[in-house]
């Protein structure tokens, strides 16, 4: 087996089957894991904060959820995926952090998975699985052959 | 637009300098409350491309617990200290004068006795960087995580993180204790904006 293609925070990364897409230490960020089952195409993007609207020029289209859910989509179209067979999981999103201060901006994660959810409806792709919120990081192993998306926390794993 | 790919040599020698006396500080005041031994590494000052925050702990799997302060005032930034989980249960025997091995989980009692070291170490350090460069520090009510290192420092980063920024720059010393072969991770994590602020405090054009 060849190795896994690994995404960074604020990357994303598509490949055609066979083979597995990781992404490491999803805390508050979002894994948006898109996959075409016909042609074996998927992709994670590991999306750090909500909107691009602030962050200007020069700024990582993949590491927002409005810009990175469509540049995933346009390069698995590029591999031959086909919009309207692409279907979509979403992992992640927690708030990692406990404070005694009642801190909004230490939940940024729920941020994150309503805007990734706002965008991928907006470009119509439907969300078929979801592993979201909760107080714990997690890792993310995308299945280039069957569309299986792996989830592990430090205690447990979960299929998606 | 000031960001850190342009720092220099010179520049990140002084920001580590910064680094050690705040951390020299922040250990002293470990050092005293555990009235123990305490020794210190020279830090590091790294500009780490945000795809590859995830690793700078030494593996993004491994388990940790940190305590996360966020400092705001003239020079904004997040002071971050990791332990291994089993240094964490350590050091709360020490703290609360436990027998060895008695400190299995993070309840509240011990979540609030790390967030005061936290606390405490955090103090010293912004103590040390108002001595140095006259400005004002606040910081933060401390917050708590025990998990995998990569999830938690890839959260840390991007809490109040400038928008700009494509790449964090970290400030990381380590501190040990000898005699019960304990040892952390502090890291300085400033804002873009406390960069220039405090380089040109320090007589260095940015």
């Amino acid at each position: 087996m060849k190795d896994a293609i690994r995404v960074g925070m604020a990357e994303l990364k598509v490949a055609r089957a066979p083979g597995k897409v990781i992404s490491l230490g999803l805390g508050s960020c979002v894994g948006v894991c898109a996959y075409d089952s016909a042609e074996k195409v998927g992709g994670i993007a590991h999306v750090m904060l909500p909107s691009s609207a602030m962050a200007g020029e020069g700024a990582i289209p993949a590491k927002f959820a409005d810009t990175a859910v469509p540049l995933l989509l346009e390069e698995m179209k590029q591999l031959g995926a086909v919009l309207n067979r692409i279907t979509v999981k979403i992992v992640g999103g927690a708030q990692m952090f406990i404070s005694s201060a009642n801190n909004d901006s230490l939940n940024i994660g729920a941020k994150n998975i309503q805007a990734v959810e706002a965008t991928c409806e907006k470009a119509g792709v439907p969300i078929v699985g979801r592993r979201v919120g909760g107080h714990n990081g997690i890792n993310v192993t995308l299945d280039l052959d069957t569309g299986e998306v792996q989830v592990k926390t430090m205690n447990e794993t979960y299929i998606v | 637009m000031f960001n850190f790919e342009g720092l220099g040599h010179q520049q990140l020698d002084v920001l580590k300098e910064v680094g050690n006396i705040g951390a020299g500080h922040a250990a002293t005041a470990l050092a005293q409350l555990l009235r123990e031994r305490i020794k210190m590494t020279v830090p590091n000052a790294t500009i780490v491309p945000l795809a590859h925050v995830s690793d700078e702990l030494g593996g993004a799997e491994q388990l940790v617990v940190c305590i996360y302060m966020r400092v705001f005032g003239d020079a904004p930034g997040k002071i971050l200290f990791f332990f291994s989980q089993s240094d964490a249960l350590e050091l709360l025997d020490r703290v609360l004068e436990r027998q060895p091995g008695t400190t299995q989980s993070f309840g509240d009692l011990e979540m609030s006795a790390l967030k005061e070291i936290g606390n405490i170490m955090t103090g010293a350090y912004l103590y040390a960087m108002t001595i140095l460069t006259g400005f004002n520090h606040l910081s933060s009510v401390p917050a708590f995580a025990c998990d995998m290192a990569g999830a938690i420092l890839n959260t840390a980063v991007l809490l109040d993180l400038n928008l700009l920024e494509n790449y964090a720059l970290l400030i990381e010393t380590q501190f040990s204790l000898p005699e019960y072969l304990l040892s952390g991770h502090f890291f300085l994590v400033p804002d873009p904006s406390a960069l220039e602020k405090t380089l040109n405090a320090l007589g260095l054009k940015t």
